[in-house]
């Protein structure tokens, strides 16, 4: 009982972390998590500051009692402060190339958000320097409530939403100040102080308060203000939020790279937004085997036009099940679809079921409620085909811990496993957005390539096929070089239906760019140079080196000195073209030094000046020195861990909670 | 001398409060016109614009871009970037504003369609340029700001609507430009139905937090031809307050 406290902060402390990575995600953007590893960091460091002004009171446990039971009153306290006032901050990272506001408000966020952090991390710092003897027992339930900690976000989002979750886990502060007071202390009625806070916050305060206020300019809160439209569905998970909507009065008609010669009707759909961000539409179809008209227009029904084998199918990363169900109608006879969202497995199998006439209940369909990397390394199947869809990074994007940007299954590794698992005369497609200055595509195409190099194939251009539309790109890489037959199939495809070849075996330049133009086929150049070995890597502005599992950053395109190119540009149009995720990562390391001076080396230096202890100010030099390298191979090998544990982990989110635990 | 020294704090704070102070928007607005010039001369190797036609760039300077956006953010109407117009919405940024009019080539005798009436500056610049400006808005208080301001300021060959724009509007079609400033996961087929062979559309592709593509699209005699124009961001700048 004695180290119940401890145990309790640790837990909570980690909790709060991991929730604002899940909250940041769900009202900000994504890759705004970065923050929140940087910010305990700050927590942490500033702890060191406050401990060293508490020392001497630490060394009595009566005074050390009254310090942590303020500590933990404040932990809670704070939690719900500083994240009152965070949601009222105007944070728009799609500033922050542009307004010099963004830098203070985002300065100001970090500030309040690291501030339960300092309380938590100087409430147990005063445990050790209170009670040296007792270090190694502090030590282990400091560690055993790190690992509960890192697990309760888990458990807890099963049962309550974040915001509910975010309350219970930061009011436990005012349990531990209220048993503080009860086993320490002889002012015991004082205890029902934090236990009146505590009730407060749990069962009178309007849950209302704490209501995550999305970004108006996520396309969930853009929706919502549409006519008619109705959530009838809301569901929180460990890594994401779903919301299921329906909009009669304005239909989603949700169909990415649709051909221009498409003249029908889409049918209704009822969409799926995963953290307000990603969308999913699912069809409504009445009967299985209705055809769906827009199926034929675009670039998904290019392999079955070129592939008569019906045996096997993988589709990973499925969207509403338009993929499933055109593979259904196409004939397949075993349809594996891999999904690694299993809440969202559960609503399309259950909740939608009668939407979609029971798609995902269909015996010939079979769902996989797992990571698409772990899938392909453990399947024993041989495939006709293997779509990675549109979602396929999607999925895996929208956790809540997108900050560390890896994608397994864009890698040789993965590519390399998926070749293998292709039938002799098997297709590997990948559908992916357009992107502009040409990256994605061409990346795609480099790792191919590579690809059948290792393979000790010969002409891998023979094998492969890369087609656009307006807005999605799509590579074929066929385990045979592709026959005469499929080349003149695609070209013909391609033209009935108004897209765009970028590349195809003794593809000529005249036949490329012709329907959604680009002043420069810069794609088409792009992939002929990295067919025939031309090292386009030096030359080109952006990135196109294939990612391995040892570095599983595909959608990392900007060069530095791109970005800096780029941020230089005196016209708008430039700083448009810079990829803003990196920003942040820039912004978090300034604001991060910033804040670090002024909380931690100011301070620290202040104490020593004051104390007019020369010698001490410039001992203090070496260790300021010391513990910045260590503090920098320490997140060094943080951040790698992350990477690494979420290709065995499966899952971003878990990868993060472990090793949050480890350290 | 106490009252002496009320009075001076009072003046002062009138003098910063701004009360006094008449703000020249015209010459900031010809500064601006000056900076969409130069921008569009950077960018003539994408768009293949090397400057604003007469028509356009008149029809620019004589629309008042304070007059569309929200009172708090008047002091940045001139700057060249988006503004919020608040419901998550933006009032583009001058220079796509400047470019997507130039890419329709409006004449005096054409039927302009816009879908996003949002603040209603661009159906305005449009206006000046065009015989009829046919303009959707689907957020009705959006709407509804925008049909004051055009009442208002007497922009009588404006017709607003409040509706669905992926559905067009066919009573008016076709329509020999249509200017679409919502970004759509496709391009809608009941808009290239209602566009006149010949006609042009303007519309950003790319979903939002994305880096979405400005693609200019023309109705040919056997189809429709599109052209990448360059890569936009429709995101708010600034914020309102």
């Amino acid at each position: 009982m004695n180290h119940l406290p401890i145990f309790l902060m640790s837990a909570i402390s980690l909790s709060y972390q991991i929730l604002l990575m899940k909250i940041l995600s769900i009202i900000q953007w994504a890759p705004l998590v970065t923050f929140v590893i940087a910010l305990s960091m700050l927590g942490y460091g500033m702890s060191g500051i406050v401990l060293y002004h508490l020392k001497l009171k630490l060394y009595m446990e009566e005074k050390a009692n009254r310090i942590r039971i303020i500590l933990a009153f404040l932990y809670s306290w704070l939690g719900f402060f500083c994240f009152l006032v965070f949601q009222k901050l105007p944070l728009n990272p799609a500033e922050i190339a542009w307004s010099k506001d963004q830098f203070l408000y985002f300065a100001l966020a970090f500030t309040l958000l690291s501030l339960p952090t300092l309380c938590a991390r100087t409430f147990i710092g005063s445990y050790y320097l209170g009670r040296k003897t007792e270090g190694a027992r502090i030590y282990f339930y400091d560690l055993l409530g790190s690992g509960v900690g890192s697990l309760a976000p888990i458990l807890f989002l099963n049962y309550f939403k974040v915001e509910r979750s975010f309350i219970i886990l930061c009011s436990i502060g005012f349990i531990i100040s209220a048993f503080i007071l009860l086993t320490k202390t002889a002012r015991k009625r004082l205890a029902s102080l934090p236990l009146f806070f505590c009730v407060l916050t749990n069962f009178i305060w309007p849950a209302g308060h704490l209501e995550l206020k999305a970004s108006a300019f996520k396309p969930l809160s853009q929706m919502k203000q549409f006519p008619g439209v109705e959530v009838i569905k809301e569901k929180d998970g460990d890594s994401t939020r779903i919301t299921v909507l329906k909009s009669p009065e304005v239909p989603f008609r949700f169909v990415p790279g649709l051909s221009l010669n498409f003249g029908d009707n889409i049918p209704e759909q009822i969409g799926i937004y995963l953290n307000g961000d990603h969308f999913i539409a699912i069809d409504k179809i009445s009967d299985l085997w209705q055809k769906v008209a827009y199926y034929d227009f675009t670039l998904n029904a290019l392999p079955y036009e070129i592939s008569q084998q019906r045996e096997r199918i993988l589709i990973i990363g499925e969207g509403g099940g338009s993929s499933a169900h055109h593979a259904l109608l196409q004939g397949f006879k075993n349809i594996d679809v891999v999904l690694s969202n299993l809440m969202l497995v559960e609503i399309l199998q259950n909740d939608m079921a009668y939407y979609n006439a029971g798609l995902f209940n269909n015996e010939k369909i079979n769902f996989h409620a797992v990571d698409g990397r772990n899938f392909i390394n453990r399947s024993k199947f041989n495939y006709d085909i293997i779509h990675f869809t549109l979602w396929q990074s999607q999925i895996g994007q929208m956790s809540s811990a997108y900050a560390v940007e890896t994608d397994y299954m864009l890698t040789h590794e993965s590519f390399n496993r998926v070749f293998d698992l292709l039938t002799p005369h098997g297709l590997f497609t990948i559908s992916r957005w357009v992107s502009f200055p040409p990256k994605d595509s061409v990346r795609l195409l480099s790792l191919c390539v590579e690809l059948l190099k290792k393979k000790g194939i010969q002409g891998p251009g023979k094998h492969l096929a890369l087609l656009r539309d307006i807005q999605t790109s799509f590579l074929i890489l066929s385990k045979a070089p592709l026959t005469h037959q499929q080349i003149r199939t695609i070209r013909e495809f391609a033209k009935t239906r108004a897209f765009d070849l970028v590349y195809l075996p003794g593809l000529a330049k005249e036949e490329t760019n012709q329907f959604h133009v680009y002043h420069e086929p810069l794609d088409f150049l792009l992939a002929q140079a990295i067919v025939n070995n031309i090292n386009v890597t030096k030359t080109y502005k952006y990135d196109l080196s294939p990612p391995s599992d040892d570095r599983p950053f595909f959608s990392q395109f900007m060069k530095m000195n791109t970005l800096i190119e780029l941020l230089r540009s005196p016209s708008s149009s430039g700083k448009m073209m810079v990829e803003w995720s990196h920003l942040l990562e820039w912004l978090t390391l300034l604001i991060s030094l910033i804040a670090s001076l002024f909380f931690i080396l100011i301070p620290s230096f202040w104490y020593f000046s004051r104390a007019n202890d020369k010698q001490g100010l410039k001992l203090i030099s070496f260790p300021i020195l010391y513990f910045s390298f260590l503090g920098i191979g320490f997140m060094l090998f943080e951040i790698t861990l992350i990477k690494k544990f979420t290709l065995f982990l499966e899952h971003p989110i878990y990868a993060v909670s472990m090793v949050y635990d480890f350290f | 001398m106490t009252m002496i020294r009320v009075f001076v704090l009072i003046a002062a704070f009138l003098v910063n409060s701004g009360v006094f102070e008449t703000v020249n928007y015209e010459s900031q607005r010809n500064h601006l016109l000056d900076i969409i010039n130069k921008e569009i001369k950077s960018l003539e190797g994408h768009t293949g614009i090397s400057e604003l036609s007469a028509s356009v760039y008149s029809a620019i300077k004589n629309t008042p871009r304070e007059q569309f956006v929200p009172p708090d953010l008047r002091p940045f109407a001139y700057e060249n970037r988006p503004l919020s117009i608040g419901h998550g919405q933006t009032i583009s940024q001058p220079l796509i504003v400047a470019l997507m009019t130039e890419l329709l080539k409006i004449s005096p005798t054409h039927t302009v369609l816009e879908i996003g009436t949002g603040s209603g500056h661009q159906a305005a610049i449009l206006s000046r340029l065009a015989k009829e400006v046919h303009t959707i808005e689907i957020i009705p208080s959006l709407a509804k700001k925008a049909q004051d301001i055009f009442q208002k300021f007497g922009y009588q060959n404006i017709f607003s609507y409040i509706g669905d724009g992926y559905i067009g509007l066919t009573q008016h079609a076709p329509y020999d430009a249509i200017i679409v400033t919502a970004a759509s996961s496709h391009i809608p087929p009941p808009l290239l139905k209602q566009l006149k062979e010949g006609g042009k559309m303007v519309i950003p592709v790319g979903g939002a937090y994305q880096t979405q593509n400005l693609i200019l699209l023309t109705k040919t005699s056997d189809g429709f031809r599109s052209r990448n124009i360059l890569p936009v961001r429709f995101v708010p700048m600034v914020r309102e307050k």
